[in-house]
């Protein structure tokens, strides 16, 4: 037996077995390409449901804040109608006030000359009913001068004897007589003074001047023209109050109302978002259908299609010149290390240092 | 009241800027493309201003400006879009674009770019 061919069998042998595991291999890698396309299928898949889910969350947030702004103008508008119909019904009050405190200005001078008058009236009859007192005291005078006349009668009618017994019955007729006037007299004058005092009381101090009781009038009368004067003010400060009140809440709603406009505004997001993700989407199909095609080369089921045959590079590429924000060029570059967009398209995407950034201005009018 | 016409593929922008636009007192109307847009404007009103996206389906913002320019020469049209780059605003300019606004715009800002194109907005 020829010694060379001896040892080349066993070398053989083991090429054929390396052979067959690289073809398991690869076969293995083939399958594990292919799968990659379903992998992305699924998370594709996702992208989109948490794109749905945003697009939900964001059109309620729109319309919970349209609902929250819809709330605080009505509340605003509520309180504004409150405001004015207080206004309305306190300045009514407060005209009302006005009109009974002048009512009861007048109305306290009219009393208060009624008074006056009716006191100057009392007075004058307290006056009078004192010069009647004067016409009693003459009576009683006259009562004594009888009296006197009467003693001196029964004297002469004495010395007369028997007869001056008649004059003696006349001069006991004449004293009684004047007895009995003074009598009447001092109780006529007791009936006067008592009149005099009840007419002094009617008239409040019993001093009979008549001017404290106006006083006193007036004082009362002015007191409860100045308690009105005070419900008038207190109409005013609750005025003042409600329309503080009003402007704070007012204020308030203002503020809720930008807040809800920012909100409005910041729900822009879901559509930057979006777009994002849409990018993230497109990239995937592309990563599962060149899987496909590689594993589909690799265990010889199908050749190559040149657009799939495209180098990782060319397809990083092709994903930045899809880019529709400034943000996904500088993320692709921060990744990539390949140059930072000048002028806002994205460079091939192979390394190198970055290039001096030009922000375009977020608003320009041609 | 001035009418302003929304053009964007979002549900979400359409909404929301919608809401501030008449929160703002003005009339909104919304189209979800260029193509719709388009529509939109030859039904009427005549809108005082018009603020569109730059890439949608079927008829993308430059197709629609070039179109809607055809019959509305003088009404003032802003890109609303997440594209910033010069190269694209370039190409908006050349279409009849008036203005160029980049997402997310504030609303503030929005209503102070479209009060200062409209006469008495």
């Amino acid at each position: 037996m020829n010694p060379v061919r001896r040892t080349w069998r066993p070398h053989r042998r083991l090429r054929r077995q390396q052979a067959a595991a690289t073809a398991e291999r690869v076969g293995t890698v083939g399958r594990e390409l292919q799968a990659v396309a379903g992998l992305c299928d699924v998370l594709t898949g996702q992208l989109g449901a948490v794109v749905e889910e945003t697009e939900v969350a964001a059109t309620t947030l729109v319309e919970r804040m349209l609902m929250i702004d819809s709330s605080a103008g009505a509340v605003a508008g509520g309180i504004s109608d409150l405001v004015q119909r207080a206004d309305d019904q306190l300045g009514e009050a407060r005209a009302q006030a006005g009109r009974s405190t002048e009512s009861l200005t007048m109305l306290v001078e009219l009393v208060v000359d009624f008074v006056a008058g009716r006191d100057a009236a009392v007075l004058g009859l307290v006056q009078e009913v004192h010069a009647l007192n004067r016409h009693s005291e003459a009576i009683r005078k006259i009562a004594k001068a009888t009296n006197v006349l009467a003693l001196n009668a029964q004297i002469e009618a004495a010395r007369a004897g028997s007869a001056g017994a008649g004059f003696q019955v006349v001069a006991e007729e004449v004293q009684s007589l004047s007895r009995t006037s003074d009598t009447a007299a001092r109780q006529i004058g007791d009936g006067i003074e008592e009149l005099a005092a009840r007419l002094r009381e009617v008239l409040g101090d019993g001093a009979g001047t008549g001017t404290t009781s106006v006083s006193s009038l007036r004082a009362r009368m002015d007191g409860i023209t100045q308690d009105n004067r005070d419900v008038h003010r207190l109409f005013d400060e609750a005025l003042e109050r409600l329309h503080t009140s009003a402007s704070k809440v007012d204020d308030e709603a203002s503020d809720l109302a930008g807040l809800t406009t920012d909100v409005l505004g910041a729900v822009q997001f879901q559509d930057i978002t979006r777009q994002m993700v849409e990018q993230v989407q497109q990239a995937l199909a592309g990563l599962g259908k060149r899987g496909t095609a590689l594993g589909q080369l690799l265990d010889g089921t199908a050749a190559i299609d040149p657009a799939d045959a495209a180098s990782a590079t060319a397809s990083l590429d092709a994903l930045c010149q899809g880019y529709v924000m400034q943000k996904q060029r500088d993320v692709h570059a921060a990744t990539t290390g390949s140059p930072a967009p000048s002028d806002g398209r994205c460079s091939p995407g192979r390394p190198g240092p970055p290039a001096p950034r030009k922000e375009a201005p977020a608003f320009e009018l041609f | 009241m001035h009418h302003v016409l929304l053009v964007d593929d979002s549900k979400t922008i359409l909404m929301s800027l919608r809401a501030v636009l008449v929160k703002a007192g003005f009339g909104v109307a919304t189209a979800g493309d260029g193509v719709e847009a388009l529509e939109v404007l030859k039904a009427g009103p005549k809108p005082s201003l018009i603020v569109t996206d730059l890439n949608m389906p079927r008829l993308n913002g430059i197709g629609f400006i070039k179109e809607a320019r055809k019959t509305n020469r003088f009404v003032p049209i802003l890109m609303l879009t997440t594209e910033s780059q010069q190269s694209s605003r370039d190409e908006g300019k050349a279409a009849g674009a008036t203005g160029w606004l980049v997402k997310p715009v504030a609303p503030e800002a929005l209503i102070s770019v479209i009060k200062q194109l409209v006469p008495g907005a």
